[in-house]
């Protein structure tokens, strides 16, 4: 919470990627991450399997989150963040999990016992609903808890004038491509019919952002109100899923219990707990006093050791690599910035292999250079768009002939633009408190030295509203922040570079870009959307708009004696199975 | 925090208020102050810790201010010598950014000892000067005075600092944005001791002497009230500026203190505070160093309240 | 004694009320809770602006929203909107109870120990224990809060594994697994802020009452008692001591604005969601009202104490006359 506290950068990148969470896509996509550490157990099993085993029912299990939860609705802006996302996973269901091979969805069948596109032209998608599920107050789920999530979630590019303009909601990739959302089977098939075609269909109702109670959201007022209001303001009293909140005490904790009126496999825990704790750098310790069972922070370098050191003490850990991404922007709102050959000179000057060696390098030796802003390395269709351009090389003199080329003056010394003013001090932003970021930057200030180019770094306490800061000013000149991907990468992505995209926050815009990402999301065929998003990624490199610099590791530690708990590194978090988490069978 | 006011309850000493018996008033008033400083300055040298830390602090002072520039590493350079432990290279280690830990506990320590310096001129001036104005004039002028006095004691340091650094403490000069808030909350202590002093000196009869004289309300209390509650103030000072070098780590712990890029101890003990087991040099250095510091302005506080009020020192001289 | 009272009191509350203007002041001018509003997206429609600055009343003068709030508060009970999500006044007093916990049991505690230490270093004056002991308050006195907290906790923890058994916790104020919110589930949370708050309050204190304790071992009362030919320990303990407290009292009492923040910072270091959570929440998140109900309840607290101070001063020494 506070400024210098290391999770700000955490919960901050959950929010600002809001759309890219909440976007959707189709197919899935190539594998990557899985464990890769484990202090005293080498990763023999895949990352979907790691640590299972078979739970004995009992147990108070505690989980550490790391920001309070002071909003309950998931879907809307303000609530869009992760760690109430970690707590929700067991309260609202979805169609589709994401799996910690961060590639595959999984079918929840507690909740649907099928979801078959049934038809491409109009695309339409039926679901059938377990006739046995129900919310915790014995209201049956249908069809109409899942036309409540479309209907508020409907206005959107697409769809200007949707069912509820004034939801302030976090994203809207393909409900806003919805035509329709209705019902049979008593309620409990429901038919989604499209207006265009929407790969991603999987990511709609679920995969982290569960269906809410349509028949509480009915008591409450308009679409509007139970949105902005309701389902934001009140602990969630109903659940849907296999634990149910027995109480919340604010920025302390969030107790789970079983729900009593669960369809689905009744979860091991007797107890649940999330434990609020703000301060990343307490959590270590608590874990070690046992405290706490698990703990999921930003791995830095002496938290990771500290975690090591406690091996012998029965704490084991996963350190993964996931789907989210660090990177430099530029902001061309700077008509400096505009400028094709300072950016590439700029970008062509960072050297990212020591930019890693000096960050995550120090912690975790499996983090590489990243080439690519769609796919990660083990996804299929991964391919290294970046350094045919020589962006990232960390080549002064490469750079530096850049500029002299293109009529730049005082390379190296004070740089002045061809048309003879002098280039200013940049502002280049980070997250308080982030001190992975503040080296990031802090190198970053010093290539650009050597060109001429004078960097000040300054910290940010809302990355969210540096980002967005909509006055002429504008808050930043360079920025680095990650973000959180999710397996549909294509629709994921498509608000980051689109001309006026919701989270282009740099003010990019390519019309061929526009144009291929529009036919990416569109196709649900794989090949089609990664040959797309390919493309993109290569104009995206000449344009030296953006540079991808690694991807991020999640660290995820906890006592051996619990199974079944393994690290997600999706926008769901480790919880999404924690009805399956107990303590392990005493041999 | 530690008590910024301990010094409440202290009698003043009127012991070294001049003897005013001969005339001409000036000259007898400097003669009398040199013989009676010669006697502060020997009974503070028998205070051995007191003089120990002088000695340390004066180190210290060139340490960071001189030191600074002559070391082989500056504090914001990345070596390539990453989280290195103590070595002849790097005495007190490196960070993971290859920093070294000595070059940044050299700046800490300097930015520490601007704004003891900062604090402890500003506070003594501003207070000094208000309370002796309240203690001179007495009357409905005192009282409204020492209302203001009350009034600013009621702030707790750390919170208006908060308030006040959320906005400013991230811009350049953070440093001297947090000596004036310290300075700011810190000057009506001084103020307090002050007017007590100049209460029971303004009816001696030096000061009659110099107001038969025909000396200006302000010469006398510029000339004879201020210079002669030096040993109270200066006592209450140290006590001051120790505080303020621990309301400045304590801000930079909650994030309103010193930002980067610029550095403080503080901040270096603030983003050390996981690497106490695994680089315990991080975390230990610049915290000896805060408490290197303020220990010894304490004693040097301590020789200087025995050095000017000797009655609690009565058995050892 | 009883007009002394009065006039102190009478003479406290136009500080308070002054002091609640200027922080209204501070807070108005360096604060701004509607600054969320311009950090996201596209400049907010000027309604919504309109309706966020009626929200939080700065669609009036200035003048006008102090007497708004002061009046709000001491009429209604009502301490202005918060964005947090609770009611501050409800919020706030709950958070001072936690506070309070800490803070009264880290002054006994500091109590003690500076009257145990005052005593023998006054009574040993100038012998090792006295050097040792003044040395070692010194020594915590020139310790920063959250380092003397950090490896505290260390300790903590350490001495747990080599119990085997959870003596300390080191996050929040309770827990919340079995047995949460017992006595022993409190004071497990409990221990450790202490000890840190105490260490470093009681240096001074015990400085101060060593002081006091010399003076008056000094006086001619205490060699008349000896000379009575009193035991030593009635001398020390009924004649001495007494004295000698008086002022460590008031000094106690004076140094409550130092303890608040001490107990932001070690607050802080353990998780503890008091009013040092609350403050700076509430700074991070320009929550106007939040802050301006944590400096007043503060600068409320800082006043009664102080007035107690006087009033403590003037009932424990009889020596002081007051008209």
């Amino acid at each position: 919470m506070l400024r210098n506290r290391r999770t700000a950068g955490y919960a901050a990148v959950a929010a600002i990627s809001s759309v890219v969470i909440a976007a959707c896509g189709g197919s899935s996509s190539g594998g990557s991450g899985g464990g890769n550490g484990g202090s005293s157990t080498p990763i023999t099993a895949s990352a979907d399997s790691y640590n299972s085993g078979t739970a004995q029912s009992g147990g108070t299990f505690t989980y550490v989150i790391e920001a309070n939860p002071a909003n309950w609705n998931l879907d809307s802006a303000e609530g869009n963040n992760f760690n109430t996302a970690e707590i929700l996973n067991m309260i609202y269901p979805g169609v589709y999990n994401d799996l910690p091979d961060t590639t595959n969805v999984q079918l929840n069948t507690d909740l649907v016992t099928s979801a078959t596109e049934t038809s491409t032209n109009p695309q339409t998608v039926v679901y059938k609903i377990n006739p046995k599920a129900v919310w915790s107050d014995g209201v049956p789920i249908t069809y109409k808890d899942f036309q409540y999530a479309w209907e508020t979630q409907d206005t959107g590019p697409n769809n200007p004038h949707g069912h509820c303009p004034t939801c302030e909601i976090a994203g809207n990739a393909g409900y806003d491509q919805i035509k329709s959302v209705s019902g049979s089977d008593g309620g409990k098939t429901v038919t989604v019919v499209f207006k265009t075609p929407f790969g991603d269909w999987k990511s709609l109702f679920g995969a982290g952002y569960g269906l809410m109670p349509e028949h509480l959201a009915a008591q409450h007022g308009s679409l509007a109100d139970s949105f902005n209001n309701y389902f934001s303001k009140t602990v969630p009293t109903v659940s849907g899923g296999p634990f149910e909140i027995q109480s919340f005490k604010s920025n302390q904790a969030v107790t789970l219990v079983p729900n009593p009126k669960y369809y689905g496999a009744a979860p091991k825990l007797s107890k649940l707990i999330f434990r609020i704790i703000t301060d990343a750098s307490a959590e270590p310790t608590a874990l070690q006093n046992h405290e706490v069972d698990a703990i999921y922070p930003q791995p830095e370098l002496d938290l990771v050791d500290q975690i090591k050191a406690l091996a012998s003490q029965g704490v084991k850990y996963q350190l993964d690599l996931g789907l989210d991404w660090e990177h430099f922007d530029f902001n061309l709102h700077n008509k400096f910035l505009q400028s094709l050959p300072l950016r590439q000179a700029l970008f062509t000057a960072v050297d990212r292999q020591a930019i890693i060696a000096r960050t995550v390098g120090q912690f975790d030796p499996n983090v590489k250079v990243l080439n690519n802003r769609f796919l990660m390395p083990d996804q299929a269709g991964y391919q290294d768009d970046v350094t045919s351009t020589g962006l990232g090389s960390g080549d002064i003199a490469a750079a530096k002939e850049i500029l002299t080329k293109a009529g730049y003056k005082g390379v190296g010394t004070k740089l002045v633009a061809p048309n003879g003013q002098t280039v200013p001090a940049f502002t280049m932003k980070y997250t308080v408190g982030n001190t992975i970021r503040q080296t990031e930057c802090d190198l970053f200030a010093q290539y650009a030295k050597q060109l001429g180019v004078t960097v000040n770094v300054s910290s940010t306490d809302d990355l969210g509203a540096s980002l967005t800061h909509a006055d002429p000013q504008h808050d930043y000149d360079i920025i680095v922040f990650a973000w959180v991907g999710t397996p549909f990468f294509a629709s994921g992505s498509a608000s980051n570079y689109n001309t006026g995209g919701g989270n282009n926050f740099g003010g990019y815009s390519n019309p061929m870009v526009d144009k291929l990402m529009k036919q990416a999301v569109a196709s649900s065929d794989r090949n089609v959307q990664v040959a797309d998003v390919n493309k993109v990624d290569l104009q995206l490199s000449k344009d030296a708009y953006t540079l991808p610099l690694y991807q991020k590791p999640t660290f995820l530690a906890y006592y051996d004696k619990w199974v079944n708990i393994r690290d997600n590194a999706t926008n769901q978090g480790p919880t999404y199975n924690a009805y399956q988490w107990g303590l392990g069978q005493s041999s | 925090m530690t008590d910024p006011f301990p010094t409440r309850g202290m009698k003043p000493s009127l012991e070294e208020a001049p003897t005013q018996d001969r005339a001409p008033i000036e000259r007898e008033f400097t003669v009398e102050e040199r013989s009676q400083a010669r006697q502060i300055v020997r009974r503070f040298m028998h205070h051995k810790l007191a003089v120990a830390s002088a000695v340390v602090l004066i180190l210290l002072f060139i340490l960071a201010f001189v030191g600074g520039h002559f070391w082989r590493y500056n504090y914001q350079e990345f070596t390539n010598d990453l989280s290195q432990s103590p070595s002849w290279k790097h005495p007190f280690g490196t960070d993971s950014n290859g920093v070294d830990t000595f070059a940044a506990v050299l700046r800490g320590t300097q930015r520490s000892l601007e704004i003891a310096l900062f604090v402890a001129i500003v506070s003594t001036a501003i207070g000094s000067i208000y309370g002796a104005i309240a203690g001179f004039y007495r009357g409905a002028l005192d009282t409204v005075m020492m209302r203001v006095v009350d009034l600013f004691l009621t702030f707790p340091i750390i919170a208006i600092a908060a308030v006040l650094g959320d906005k400013y403490g991230a811009k350049a000069q953070g440093w001297l944005f947090i000596a004036i808030i310290i300075a700011a909350l810190t000057w009506p202590y001084v103020s307090r001791i002050m007017r007590g002093v100049v209460l029971s000196l303004r009816e001696k009869e030096f000061v009659e002497a110099a107001r038969a004289l025909g000396a200006s309300d302000r010469r006398i209390i510029f000339r004879h009230l201020i210079p002669n509650a030096a040993g109270p103030i200066i006592v209450t000072v140290t006590v001051l500026v120790a505080t303020a070098i621990l309301t400045e780590t304590a801000l930079s712990f909650i994030g309103f203190g010193v930002q980067f890029p610029d550095t403080s101890l503080g901040l270096l003990v603030t983003n050390a505070q996981t690497a106490v087991d695994t680089r315990p040099w991080l975390f230990y250095f610049p915290g000896l160093f805060i408490i290197l510091i303020v220990l010894s302005i304490n004693f040097i506080g301590d020789g200087l309240r025995d050095a000017f009020d000797p009655t609690q020192t009565r058995v050892r001289a | 004694m009883f007009a002394y009272a009065v006039k102190r009191l009478l003479l406290a509350i136009p500080t308070l009320i002054v002091s609640t203007f200027v922080i209204f002041l501070i807070c108005a001018s360096f604060m701004n809770p509607t600054s969320f509003l311009f950090g996201h997206g596209q400049p907010p429609p000027p309604r919504v602006v309109a309706f966020e600055r009626h929200k939080y009343w700065l669609d009036q003068a200035l003048l006008p929203r102090y007497w708004h709030w002061i009046t709000g508060i001491v009429v209604h009970g009502r301490w202005g909107p918060s964005d947090q999500g609770f009611n501050i006044g409800h919020e706030i007093f709950s958070r001072l109870w936690v506070t309070s916990r800490l803070v009264i049991a880290a002054m006994v505690i500091a109590a003690v120990l500076a009257v145990i230490v005052g005593v023998i270093s006054a009574v040993k004056q100038y012998s090792i224990t006295d050097y040792t002991l003044s040395f070692a308050g010194f020594l915590f006195l020139s310790l920063p809060a959250f380092w003397l907290a950090i490896l505290l906790k260390e300790a903590g923890i350490h001495l747990n594994t080599s119990f085997g058994h959870q003596v300390f916790d080191t996050i929040g104020e309770q827990g919340f697994g079995s047995g949460a919110g017992s006595f022993s589930d409190i004071l497990s949370h409990l221990i450790l802020p202490t000890i840190t708050l105490a260490l470093i309050s009681f240096a001074s204190w015990s400085r101060f009452n060593r002081g006091s304790m010399l003076e008056v071992l000094n006086s001619d009362y205490i060699r008349l008692a000896r000379a009575k030919g009193l035991r030593n320990r009635t001398v020390m303990v009924r004649h001495a001591l007494r004295t000698a407290l008086i002022p460590m009292i008031t000094v106690m009492a004076l140094d409550i604005a130092a303890i608040f923040g001490s107990a932001v910072v070690t607050e802080t270091v353990y998780q503890w969601h008091g009013m040092g959570d609350f403050l700076l929440t509430s700074i991070q998140k320009q929550d106007q009202f939040a802050v301006l109900a944590w400096l007043l309840v503060a600068g409320f607290i800082v006043i009664l104490f102080n007035l107690l101070a006087d009033l403590l001063y003037a009932w424990l020494d009889p020596r002081i006359r007051y008209d």
